[in-house]
């Protein structure tokens, strides 16, 4: 049945499916959606066309050596031990919109540069989406420990946790799931947490799912 | 059945058979990447390299940016395909919607810049182009291409736009020059045709 809500939401609906909705417009559309059966029906019908559109896109062969660069990037991520390194102007471009988009927040506890573990930068800062406080990040302790606890984001299944360095790095830390938009994951002894700027979670679509900033 | 209990299959199937990585299916390749050895994840990122390079440098722009963003979508791929399930759609199309989504994160924040019209015609195929290229190009998109020209112009550079560049209906807006509300329009218009023209019995006319 068709209300307010739902007349205002169609406005938006396939911007949703597309995937260029932002800010309080994606919250609340979202929102609406995830409570109306007709909307979300709408919207799922709208997705193979928005999959199918992209099929337009004709494929470009790569810069040669591609496949064994990526193989190189998946083995370091495996081992634990290198950055996912992006250029220092995308994570900046990045890190301004999340700043727009999810309202970031969050203090430094400490501070620290060297890579020993007594050290190291103990930090702590809220996970913001859409303005919403949605959980916290810290690492603590003596030897370090990271805690990632997250509630309320309205998704379910693995994210994935990345803290992005002063110098535009990435470091991914693990995964795990969340339930009902809830999870919670630590780690002992975590590597790559100095000179930390802020940290994400990230979807298995690519998306960022909230922010928290060390400031 | 998600794809990560076939993982276990996988790898006996390449270690006692010896099947080649470059013939697994898909799906197999997918599930294989963790357990399978580095042939099977040279056979996964050569399968799909060319979409998801060419997915984020028509989004980028750049080709250095666009090679950083495709190597992540392989990343994400790598990590997330346990949770990849097949009923909801194929590996290509997973991947290059991963590719998307991060290619438009990159971009975020960038300054709406007009859609050339060669690049319309040139993703939809309106161009005096050869027939071979031309029924090749009809049998990988379906009818969607056929659909999109039928559209009025101006809401074909909206969808294209929005669901191929990735831009908002601001960006939208402000690349054409119109009202915020018209380049909606725009997009849910085309957005409701496209599905009609692609199955037409899932389509609410009234």
């Amino acid at each position: 049945m068709a209300d307010t809500d739902c007349d205002v939401a169609r406005e938006s609906l396939a911007e949703l499916a597309l995937g260029t909705l932002r800010g309080e417009e994606l919250r609340r559309v979202s929102a609406h959606v995830e409570h109306c059966k007709e909307c979300r029906h709408e919207v799922t019908a709208m997705v193979p066309v928005a999959s199918q559109l992209l099929e337009l896109i004709p494929g470009t062969e790569p810069p040669l050596g591609f496949d064994r660069r990526v193989l190189s990037r998946v083995e370091h991520v495996e081992r634990g031990t290198g950055p996912l390194t992006r250029r220092r102007g995308v994570i900046m471009a990045v890190a301004a919109a999340a700043a727009i988009v999810f309202g970031i927040s969050g203090w430094l506890v400490g501070a620290g540069s060297s890579s020993h573990h007594q050290n190291q930068s103990q930090v702590a800062a809220d996970f913001v989406q859409q303005g919403r406080d949605v959980g916290r990040i810290e690492a603590h302790g003596t030897p370090l420990w990271l805690t990632v606890t997250v509630r309320g984001t309205g998704i379910s299944g693995p994210v994935t946790c990345e803290v992005v360095h002063e110098d535009g790095s990435i470091t991914t830390m693990g995964s795990f799931d969340l339930v009902g938009g809830s999870g919670t994951w630590s780690t002992p002894d975590p590597e790559g947490m100095a000179n930390v700027t802020q940290a994400q979670l990230v979807g298995t679509d690519g998306k960022v799912v909230a922010v928290a900033h060390f400031s | 059945m998600k794809i990560q209990q076939q993982g276990p299959f996988v790898s006996l199937v390449v270690a006692r058979v010896g099947l080649p990585a470059d013939r697994m299916a898909d799906e197999a390749l997918l599930a294989g990447l963790s357990a399978g050895g580095p042939d099977v994840g040279l056979a996964f990122v050569r399968r799909f390299q060319r979409q998801v390079y060419g997915v984020a440098l028509a989004v980028v722009g750049d080709p250095t940016l666009a090679e950083d963003v495709a190597q992540q979508a392989f990343i994400r791929a790598w990590k997330a395909a346990p949770a990849f399930d097949p009923r909801r759609g194929s590996v290509r199309t997973w991947l290059t919607t991963i590719a998307h989504n991060l290619a438009i994160d990159a971009t975020r924040g960038r300054k709406a810049t007009p859609l050339d019209p060669s690049d319309l015609v040139r993703l939809i195929g309106a161009g005096a182009d050869e027939p071979e290229a031309w029924a090749l190009r009809e049998e990988s998109a379906g009818g969607l291409r056929r659909a999109i020209r039928d559209l009025p112009a101006e809401q074909g550079r909206a969808i294209v736009m929005a669901g191929v560049y990735g831009l908002t209906a601001h960006e939208v807006a402000e690349s054409e020059g119109i009202p915020l509300g018209t380049a909606k329009t725009r997009i849910r218009s085309a957005m409701t045709k496209l599905r009609a023209a692609l199955d037409p019995s899932e389509v609410d006319h009234g």
